[in-house]
């Protein structure tokens, strides 16, 4: 907490930031949620009404809500969510069928960790939207491409998660297990296993947040199809209340899916603390 | 007959300090700190004992400048402290060591801020107080290559460098082990002798707090009050050793033993502070 | 007054080299398994027949087309938008997001309010806001700019905010003890401490930055190796592609062990393993 000067001045910033500091997260995501209304009236005001920006450029709230009707109406946003969602989930499965397995082998094995590990995170390293013409050129158009980049985006996050997860093992309680009679396999599925849970829902959720970026990428660069596709479409045909309208969908989207992650992990790890390698 | 006659004012001087916090979420307010009142001379060596939990900190806190007080005030040689400053150098619990910076620069910085106090030979200064804590050779290393008890000392020699009028000790020893507890505890005695400083020294350890005060002053938390204020009464220089044969010592150790005691059973019977 | 118990140093800091014992034999077993890997690559193309090299040209095809490009003009040129743009791009995120970080973490007001506004935005898929860029800003190197500076600021925000809230505390309070006040306690105790954290940011920034940089020039203009690459796979010459993505992958683990070094430089006191970040 950081201690103020004056005392005057530290009784009165006390008072304010003590009162937002003592609100419950309830009270909290209230806040948020002030705030985010604030904003969209300010924004509807400044643009709708005053016209300070062209609102073709930067559509005000309402003409979004509307251009999000549009899209509702004439079908083109069920049919492109549905190609994306599914886009999406494919590509996720991808990584998950990719990326535990080899993530395990990482943690446990020094030689495939030091082979492995440089070589990932030297494609990792590389922005995902290198690897779009090539996978354009290899899988046509429709969705290939989309779920190419997606899985290559997701398998990282969750490879080098559960890699470290099984490396940080803490040492002690696997002593404590060999103490106690634990043979090699009990060693993995008692002790490295649940140590890399949260490792492992850490990875998921950064994973989920990257599959969606990897996914926007791969359709708003050249797919016929799927949410990037509409954006694309909408905002070359000026019609930007849509294109924002679409992009709306994509955040929704993007916390949706981090929530899903979180809604598995209360359900299958319920004795998870936040932990993991980044964020 | 005349006013110079009289003792002086106490240095330190406790009015009347209570500090609450509001907690918004509960609609309740936490009293850290109710009413406490107390004066230390110049040139005391004031313990202040109790079971860990904020009071005695924010106590600390409060004269140190760090913390406004709700209620009350603190005054340092008859002037309100209005703020944090080097006349009451503080050592903290957890050390906080710059630790971008080698111990002979952590033990500057106690010095760098007051440019009256760059003179010449603060290089001098700097190396001697160093080496009066026992790092002599290590000026160079830094924080995160020493122990704990290594960095306790440059933090310090980082307070008394600028030759503070008071020193302010918040569990100091807290993290070091017990071995190298003692030898510190016997260093930072002949320390404060030598130098005549005043001194306010949080402990939670009742060896630490008879062998080093000249007075104890009792605290409980929740809220954090003053429970006794005790005359220690003991020779110095004092050692663990002498001390387990000195009837005096034992007299205190089991009256504050008792206290403490008294106070946690009745803290926990009584459930959650106000 | 020395003790007469002596206290030994506990830790002496490791020396990073990449030669640290042990370290040798992966480093020579990664390079063989590479070559391993080359190998089949170009059996499975040339050789064997196997792949056409329609789809994937051999590493050799690569190599020659990769010879071809460094000596034209227009390659260069194309090199040269893209790192400038990226460059300006971050370059900007870096003083506003530090600047905003430092302000955000620093302020208890703030920090409850802006911040998890600040997180809702950076957990977002901005990408999607690609295509609107470029129709408001145009094909120049304006839209990329734009795209890229806002995919980089979010991290370093959210970073240097982190170092400032972990700095905020028993640091401060012994800065203002020993007579530090505003200015000199901003450049001696503030800045220092948050450094690290904000170069984990600026690492990720960049990174995120490219992909920026790389995606507003797929979407529009003619500048910048995006481009390059995606006129390449487009006229399926594949190994001209591959050249192209290879040297961008290198731009991309250069830059980003660029800043590590950086950040082991300027920051050693930080302690890596306590807070490696992924995403």
């Amino acid at each position: 907490m950081s201690a103020l000067f004056a005392r005057q001045e530290a009784r009165r910033a006390r008072g304010a930031a003590a009162f937002i500091a003592g609100l419950s997260p309830r009270g909290r995501a209230g806040l948020v949620a002030v705030e985010v209304l604030v904003v969209l009236a300010l924004w509807q005001f400044l643009v709708g009404t005053l016209r300070l920006v062209n609102p073709v450029f930067l559509p005000p709230p309402l003409d979004i809500v509307n251009g999000f009707g549009e899209l509702l109406a004439t079908g083109t946003l069920g049919q492109n969510l549905a190609v994306s969602a599914g886009s999406w989930f494919t590509g996720y499965a991808l990584a998950l069928l990719i990326g535990i397995p080899l993530g395990l082998l990482m943690g446990s094995s020094l030689p495939v960790d030091r082979v492995v590990g440089p070589i990932a995170w030297t494609i990792y390293a590389a922005p995902s939207v290198a690897y779009q013409p090539l996978s354009k050129a290899w899988f046509g158009f429709g969705t290939g491409p989309v779920i190419f980049l997606v899985a290559i985006s997701a398998v990282f996050p969750i490879l080098f998660n559960i890699a470290a997860g099984m490396r940080t093992t803490n040492p002690s309680l696997v002593r404590a297990a060999r103490v106690y009679g634990a043979s090699r396999l009990d060693l993995y599925r008692k002790v490295f296993l649940p140590s890399t849970v949260p490792f492992l829902f850490a990875g998921l959720r950064q994973a989920a947040v990257l599959a969606t970026i990897g996914m926007m990428v791969a359709e708003l660069t050249g797919s016929s199809t799927g949410i990037g596709a509409v954006i694309i479409r909408s905002a070359n045909t000026y019609q930007t209340d849509q294109s924002f309208a679409a992009i709306m969908i994509v955040v929704v989207w993007s916390i949706a899916m981090t929530q899903l992650v979180g809604v598995a992990e209360r359900i299958l790890a319920p004795w998870n603390r936040r932990k993991g390698v980044g964020r | 007959m005349t006013d110079s006659d009289t003792a002086p004012a106490p240095l330190i001087q406790v009015r009347g300090v209570t500090v609450r916090y509001d907690i918004a979420r509960t609609g309740t307010t936490l009293t850290a700190v109710d009413g406490v009142d107390l004066d230390i001379a110049e040139g005391e060596f004031v313990t202040v004992l109790g079971p860990s939990g904020c009071g005695k900190t924010t106590v600390m806190n409060v004269i140190a400048g760090l913390v406004a007080p709700t209620e009350g005030e603190v005054l340092v040689d008859g002037r309100p402290v209005t703020g944090p400053g080097p006349d009451r150098a503080v050592v903290f619990q957890d050390y906080a060591l710059l630790p971008w910076r080698s111990v002979f620069d952590n033990v500057r910085f106690g010095l760098e801020m007051q440019s009256g106090l760059r003179t010449g030979d603060w290089r001098a200064r700097v190396q001697e107080t160093i080496e009066l804590v026992g790092l002599g050779g290590f000026e160079n290393s830094y924080p995160r290559e020493l122990s704990g008890g290594m960095q306790q000392r440059v933090g310090l020699a980082r307070a008394i460098v600028a030759e503070p009028r008071i020193l302010l000790m918040d569990e100091p020893l807290g993290a070091v082990d017990a071995l190298t507890r003692e030898v510190m505890r016997a260093e930072i005695e002949k320390l404060i002798a030598a130098t005549g400083k005043t001194v306010l020294f949080i402990t939670h350890s009742i060896e630490e707090a008879i062998l080093l005060g000249d007075r104890i002053v009792v605290f409980k938390s929740h809220p954090g009050a003053v429970l006794e204020v005790i005359e220690t009464g003991l020779a110095r220089p004092r050692s663990e050793r002498g001390a387990q044969s000195d009837p005096r010592y034992l007299e205190l150790r089991d009256h504050l033993w008792d206290i403490l005691q008294n106070e946690a059973t009745t803290a926990s019977r009584g459930g959650a502070g106000s | 007054m020395s003790p007469t118990i002596p206290v030994r140093a506990i830790v002496r800091p490791r020396r990073r080299g990449l030669l640290r014992e042990g370290e040798l034999r992966w480093r020579l077993l990664l390079l063989a398994v590479i070559a391993v890997l080359l190998l089949v690559w170009e059996a499975a193309v040339s050789w064997l027949g196997l792949v056409p090299a329609v789809f994937l040209p051999p590493p050799t095809a690569v190599l020659s087309s990769f010879g071809e490009l460094v000596v034209r003009g227009d390659f260069w040129s194309g090199f040269a938008f893209s790192l400038g743009n990226l460059a300006v791009g971050v370059v900007l995120a870096v003083v506003i997001g530090v600047v905003v970080g430092l302000a955000v973490g620093w302020f208890p007001v703030l920090r409850f309010t802006v911040a998890p506004f600040l997180w809702l935005l950076y957990s977002t898929p901005k990408v999607a806001l690609a295509p609107l860029f470029i129709l408001v800003l145009g094909l120049g190197s304006e839209s990329k700019i734009a795209l890229v500076f806002l995919l980089a600021v979010f991290p370093i925000i959210l970073n240097t905010m982190e170092g400032a809230l972990t700095v905020g505390g028993s640091l401060v309070n012994a800065g203002r003890v020993f007579g530090a006040r505003g200015v000199a306690l901003g450049a001696k105790v503030i800045l220092p401490g948050t450094l690290p954290f904000s170069l984990v940011g600026i690492q990720r920034g960049a990174a995120l930055g490219f992909t920026g940089e790389v995606l507003g020039e797929f979407l529009g203009g003619s500048g910048g190796l995006g481009h390059m690459l995606e006129r390449a796979a487009f006229d399926f010459k594949m190994d001209q592609a591959l050249a192209i993505v290879i040297v961008m992958i290198a731009i991309a683990s250069l830059t980003l062990a660029l800043i590590g070094a950086l950040r082991r430089r300027l920051a050693p006191w930080y302690d890596d393993r306590a807070t490696v970040r992924v995403s």
